[in-house]
């Protein structure tokens, strides 16, 4: 009998945790995991996904507009949640408050976008257009 | 006092990032800042990163479990690391093995380096 193994990468700030767990675990266990490579509390983890569909690409722009996260449930099975494998959730931890520890709030989802790959080489191919482009224009005002 | 040593120069080696309490997950931090943890199992299907770990105290990597690559970026190094996963799950399987999505083609020339350069 195979076991369904799902492996999930959880995203908080610039760390992604690659985590796996099985189909049948409820989001407490998952918590339990990321809580576990990040020493912390359970309690002190709160997870959230896209609220229209889970997928596996983030939507940085969705990530970081208001009411477009919804929590996961301490438990829900990621199963009858439907997570997919490779899935993307975002992580975010208690902030406890500083005067009374009891009193916090929940950090802000914020994700910062990786560097682009392909912006650089198309600023060269441009600049190399242009010292090209100079010289010919010269010799062309030259001849007239 | 060695481990207050070492605990101490593993929070300077990974600054601002929360400490990585177990042996068993390997952290790695691309060339823009990013950081994904891995499981060491999936970490050592690496050819480079299984000797840059194992290597009796050469490197400061295996010491902190932390390995950086300055040469690669976040989007690849991510890729590489869901390959790994891959690669350990599904080497010698007898189940049908799903296509690896390698990504969009601008990015696979740098995919192509990162790998050669990572022995996987």
């Amino acid at each position: 009998m195979t076991l369904s193994t799902l492996t999930l990468r959880v995203k908080r700030h610039k760390t992604t945790y690659f985590v796996q767990c099985s189909a049948t675990d409820t989001v407490l266990a998952l918590k339990r995991r990321v809580a576990k490579l990040v020493g912390r509390d359970p309690r002190d983890v709160r997870l959230l996904v896209p609220k229209d569909k889970m997928t596996t690409t983030v939507d940085y722009a969705a990530v970081h507009a208001k009411d477009k996260l919804a929590e996961l449930e301490d438990k829900a099975v990621l199963d009858q949640l439907g997570v997919p494998d490779d899935a993307v959730v975002f992580a975010v931890f208690w902030v406890p408050g500083e005067i009374n520890a009891a009193e916090g709030k929940w950090e802000p989802v914020d994700l910062p976008e990786p560097a682009p790959l392909v912006e650089a080489d198309e600023e060269l191919s441009e600049a190399e257009h242009a010292d090209a482009g100079a010289p010919r224009a010269d010799k062309g005002k030259a001849r007239a | 006092m060695a481990d207050t040593a070492a605990a101490a120069s593993a929070s300077k080696a990974a600054p601002g990032a929360t400490p990585l309490d177990l042996t068993d997950h390997v952290r790695l931090v691309s060339a823009d800042g990013f950081e994904f943890v891995i499981d060491r199992k999936c970490a050592m299907a690496s050819g480079t990163i299984k000797a840059m770990l194992s290597s009796p105290a050469r490197f400061a990597e295996s010491q902190h479990n932390v390995v950086e690559f300055k040469d690669i970026k976040a989007v690849i190094l991510e890729k590489v690391c869901q390959y790994l996963y891959y690669k350990v799950r599904y080497t010698n399987s007898s189940t049908e093995i799903p296509e690896f999505f390698l990504g969009p083609p601008h990015q696979l020339l740098e995919l192509l380096m990162a790998a050669d350069f990572l022995d996987c």
